[in-house]
């Protein structure tokens, strides 16, 4: 594991790889201020001040403020927040349920294993947008339920992976020595199955954060993600689009936001695919 | 041909998936369909009736069987907030939509592979480097997001092109023939129309084609750049062949399979990103109209949307594969 790390580390080097290094960069900044931000924000992200409404960028309010007099600032910052923390909760409810079901039509086998597939492909078989459109216009409008929604949308993809790990590793040797000497259970799956299948199944999952991003912004952007008063970028972007042409900054800095969020994310991944796949290498 | 039949045997049997899916998620979720169905504002007499007309209480399997019964006739209900059946709405929306899925898919196919062969000529070169970061942008921009910042530069501050709608007012939609207003205008003769919905239809469809034009760019040049290393490609070069009849003929021709399977792939996610796109630019189609139904969640609406782009990401799957016979006549289906 260690020596991976290292090879990753050195293939990410500024020199070899600046763009995968300008992503590293990117998430580690981004993710700081999302720790920090609340300690850092110069205003708080929901107070009203209309007698500052719609003022432009200034040293005073550095992305300006918006149509109650926000400061956009201190709610990008707080956003990034909330971002990162919906991604991970959809990333981590998706992957354990596509890794329960993968890892369970694989072992398995048989019709079991073929009715998991083409529940799988059922689910693959549309846009996930609109379905995930469907699934939180159903559960009605919140946060946690498009955050919810997406993973019931996201999982058959890493049900399909989990199931390649675990099929491939199944039939491996040193299971089968684990068997004999009387492994069995539970033991058997976490320690044999799970633990040689998972690499894979938790790097795709990293690369996916971007992914989780742009989907729960564009889901708060119809309306059926975060609520106002939130200060969500995707939501913000909503409701900052009807100034777009007169006070541009009240939708745009909170776009740009999620723009550098995911182009940190697509940077890494880009540089860890060309890594694990020398084909693409260029 | 038996391979055809099987296909579509495959098709039917994953939309009906799609359908218990959609059942299961609107009738079984919500706590009472009957008043998701009646609207927020309904009387309890109201409820009762809806409840009666939509047979919601009769048991769950009877209920499912109506279901189907009337998604077969094309029957998805009533809109909620149109108060017309759902099935005309699709009609008039779905032709807009189409227009604007044509001119981005088009658009991204017909630029992403050139650029990606560019990509390739010229790998590890600047012009490389720059057309890599060109397409990392583009995956990484969100469609509303970009959609915003293209009507910002080009309507607000350089005119250059129309924010909204399909075609100018004063000159207003050409003679009715196939709902495509391009082609209509075309047909028709009508130059001043033709011009006015190709200048309506540009940011909206440079907007939805940016990310998938980069994706495809990119599978494109990392598809060539493994042909270009085979034994065969030598060959043709020691043969003494000009660069460009290898690069086309031989390279290219390989490494269409991969390329094809992306641009798939990217139909369906248009299919998604229109949705954003006709919201920011005002586009009368089945976007704006799934938008509208969110906001207002009108269920059969969404699920009817639902449905028919499972049904349109099917059919341009099964496009897909069958054109990977006519690109490399090796593949059979059996």
């Amino acid at each position: 594991m260690r020596e991976k790390l290292h090879a990753i580390w050195k293939f990410l080097r500024p020199s070899k790889n600046p763009l995968g290094f300008l992503g590293v960069v990117l998430i580690t900044f981004i993710s700081l201020l999302a720790i920090i931000a609340p300690y850092i924000a110069p205003y708080s992200p929901y107070k009203v001040n209309l007698a500052r409404r719609l003022h432009p960028p200034s040293w005073q309010h550095l992305f300006g403020t918006d149509e109650l007099g926000r400061d956009i600032f201190s709610r990008v910052l707080v956003g990034a927040r909330i971002s990162l923390q919906s991604a991970i909760v959809i990333i981590g409810l998706s992957l354990s349920l596509g890794t329960i079901i993968g890892a369970f039509g694989a072992l398995a086998g048989g019709w079991i294993d073929d009715v998991l597939m083409r529940l799988t492909d059922a689910f693959l078989a549309f846009p996930y947008l609109i379905f995930a459109m469907l699934v939180s216009a159903v559960l009605g409008p919140s946060l946690s339920n498009a955050m919810l929604a997406i993973s019931v949308t996201w999982w058959p993809w890493y049900a399909r992976l989990a199931r390649g790990q675990i099929l491939s590793v199944k039939n491996q040797l040193y299971v089968e020595a684990a068997r004999a000497i009387g492994v069995g259970g539970m033991r058997l799956f976490f320690s044999y199955f799970l633990r040689n299948a998972l690499s894979p199944l938790v790097v795709q999952a990293t690369l996916d954060v971007g992914y989780a991003i742009l989907l729960t912004s564009s889901l708060s952007f119809v309306g059926l993600g975060a609520q106002p008063p939130t200060p969500e970028w995707g939501r913000m972007v909503a409701d900052g689009r009807q100034y777009l042409l007169s006070y541009w900054w009240v939708p745009i800095f909170p776009g740009l936001a999620i723009f550098i969020t995911v182009l940190g994310f697509n940077l890494v991944g880009d540089a860890i695919r060309d890594f694990t796949d020398p084909r693409m290498r260029g | 041909m038996t391979y055809l039949l099987r296909r579509l045997g495959y098709i039917v049997l994953t939309l009906w998936g799609l359908t218990l899916i959609t059942f299961i998620l609107t009738r079984v979720v919500p706590g009472d369909p009957a008043r998701t169905a009646a609207g927020p504002q309904a009387r309890q007499e109201q409820i009762e009736q809806v409840r009666k007309m939509y047979g919601l209480d009769k048991p769950l399997w009877i209920q499912y069987g109506i279901y189907m019964r009337n998604l077969i006739r094309g029957d998805f209900g009533k809109s909620l907030w149109s108060k017309r059946p759902v099935i005309e709405d699709l009609k008039a929306y779905f032709i807009p939509t189409m227009e604007l899925g044509l001119a981005a898919g088009l658009m991204f196919f017909c630029l992403g592979v050139p650029l990606g062969i560019l990509s390739a000529v010229y790998r590890n070169r600047l012009l490389d480097h720059f057309l890599r970061f060109f397409s990392l942008v583009g995956v990484s921009f969100p469609v509303f997001i970009l959609g915003l910042v293209l009507q910002l530069v080009f309507y607000k501050l350089l005119g250059w092109f129309p924010a909204n709608g399909r075609i100018d007012p004063f000159i207003g939609p050409p003679r009715n023939i196939t709902g495509f207003y391009v082609l209509d205008s075309l047909l028709a003769g009508n130059w001043r129309s033709l011009l006015s919905s190709l200048h309506h239809l540009f940011l909206p469809a440079v907007t939805l084609a940016y990310g998938s034009l980069a994706v495809v760019s990119r599978m494109t040049r990392a598809s060539l750049l493994e042909v270009l290393s085979q034994d065969y490609v030598r060959t043709a070069r020691a043969k003494g062949l000009v660069e460009r009849a290898v690069l086309l003929k031989h390279a290219l021709r390989n490494a269409l399979i991969p390329i094809l399977t992306i641009t798939g792939l990217q139909i369906g996610s248009l299919l998604g990103g229109v949705v954003l796109v006709e919201i920011i630019f005002s586009w009368p189609g089945l976007g704006t109209y799934a938008y509208t139904a969110v906001t207002v969640l009108d269920v059969n609406a969404i699920m009817a949307i639902t449905i028919v782009t499972g049904i349109l990401y099917a059919g341009i799957n099964l496009i897909v594969d069958l054109l990977y016979t006519v690109v490399d006549p090796r593949i059979r289906y059996r």
